[in-house]
């Protein structure tokens, strides 16, 4: 399990790499904690020619409050996120995802910026910052200079994001959760380190008569992309908690979805089991909204 | 595949070593350096018998290139016993029979050093999660988890009369 050869190059500034990924973008693979990367080149799924690793550029690694909301440098790795007692006071569901992501060690190496440019369906952040809603935005530079993509536009598919080759994800943008926002993020999994088979991020907030005004209830690892549960946002959105049929709101959670079967389970299951985790999250989330 | 010049410090010794750019961590350590304590079980980052401390956080050393050691400070499972005494962990699992054929001992045994460190009093609970990433055949891990509850005992009254 040792990878093909490939040449490998650490630029010590961004614009050096932009430069190398405009001249040999083809080639060129970007590295950032390895941690999808690596498997994939020992498993030699991925051959590229060039490696670009980006661990010695600098300002890449960074939390930072902007009072609206906090950037976060693309190269901040998810324990720097789980411990991070910034993030635990203003956007606290982002920990939520960070913290069962693979295991321990690779958490130690393993980068926000990395997971999202790589968009596995199965990741942990993408449910979370759709569900964080209008707020949340990535800034990429490339070649042309730099630009900044909302979160929700930003995946496509199957690791597929609409960052073009010759670009390199600098920073993400998370909105500073309300006060009394109710908020989940479950997982489920077989085993410790497992990929989710079907992840449920939940933003909720009441208005001050006590109704639902945002619900986000979003499905990772369900299809190819972290997609709206629209059925269930909205049989919730405008009613008080204590007059919700929850059984009939989630039933309908995976309505109008094709699942993907994987390795981990198959499309029928993910349908099955989906009505069932979303109303687990839903009362997570209501049970933080309340109190 | 141009070769690259790495200096890393390795259980407290410095090491100079020519490296081609796919080398991994893992092989470098074992092959080139002679420490075969640190295990190779999946190679695919499961099961983390390759677990090795890096500037202080516990990594998966096959899934690390080597050219990353370079200006790193390495504790692999032969620097864990300082000066020949063992390290509390160490002690626990044995005395708390937490290892059978140990394969998985020595990455186990790092974990354990960085979830102390990180949280000197964990739960029964907090220990399961913390070791999700080192994975065991043999014991079931219901010793493991009694030892590095018992190493937490003995660090806590080793800081309480230092």
């Amino acid at each position: 399990m040792i990878p093909a050869a490939f040449d490998y190059m650490d630029p010590t500034n961004l614009s050096e790499v932009i430069d190398i990924l405009k001249e040999r973008g083809n080639d060129a693979k970007l590295m950032a904690g390895g941690m999808s990367l690596l498997p994939l080149l020992k498993l030699r799924f991925v051959e590229p020619k060039i490696i670009v690793d980006l661990w010695k550029v600098p300002g890449l690694s960074y939390i930072k409050d902007m009072g609206q909301y906090l950037a976060i440098g693309a190269m901040t790795t998810h324990y720097e996120i789980e411990a991070s007692e910034l993030i635990k006071a203003k956007c606290p569901i982002l920990i939520e995802a960070a913290k069962v992501i693979g295991s321990p060690q690779v958490r130690n190496l393993g980068t926000i910026g990395g997971n999202l440019v790589h968009a596995d369906p199965a990741a942990d952040y993408p449910p979370v910052l759709v569900a964080l809603g209008k707020g949340t935005s990535v800034k990429v530079q490339g070649p042309s200079g730099e630009r900044t993509i909302p979160l929700e536009k930003f995946f496509v598919g199957v690791f597929e994001t609409q960052l073009n080759p010759n670009e390199v994800l600098t920073e993400i943008q998370v909105p500073v959760q309300k006060k009394k926002t109710g908020y989940a993020y479950l997982k489920m999994s077989r085993r410790g380190s497992d990929p989710g088979i079907v992840n449920v991020a939940i933003i909720a907030r009441q208005s001050g008569s006590g109704v639902l005004e945002d619900m986000s209830v979003i499905l990772g690892s369900v299809t190819n992309t972290p997609v709206h549960a629209y059925k269930t946002e909205e049989l919730l959105r405008g009613k008080r908690i204590d007059a919700i049929n929850l059984d009939e709101a989630v039933e309908m959670a995976a309505d109008g979805l094709e699942p993907t079967s994987t390795v981990q389970a198959d499309a029928q299951y993910r349908l099955d089991v989906t009505p069932v985790r979303v109303k687990q999250a839903l009362i997570s989330s209501f049970s933080l909204m309340i109190h | 595949m141009m070769k690259r010049t790495i200096r890393l410090t390795v259980n407290g010794k410095q090491y100079v070593e020519e490296v081609e750019p796919r080398m991994l961590l893992v092989h470098l350590l074992r092959e080139r350096l002679g420490l075969k304590g640190t295990h190779i079980g999946c190679e695919d980052t499961i099961c983390g018998a390759c677990t090795i401390l890096m500037n202080g956080n516990a990594i998966k050393s096959c899934t690390i290139l080597a050219l990353r050691a370079d200006g790193a400070n390495i504790t692999t499972i032969e620097g864990v016993a300082a000066e020949g005494k063992l390290h509390p962990v160490q002690e626990a699992f044995w005395e708390e029979h937490a290892l059978e054929c140990g394969y998985c001992t020595p990455g186990m045994v790092i974990s354990a050093i960085q979830l102390l460190k990180r949280n000197p009093n964990p739960t029964e609970d907090d220990v399961r999660h913390g070791l999700e990433g080192n994975l065991c055949r043999c014991t079931g891990y219901q010793n493991i988890v009694k030892a590095v509850l018992s190493a937490a005992k003995k660090l806590n009254k080793r800081t309480k009369s230092d």
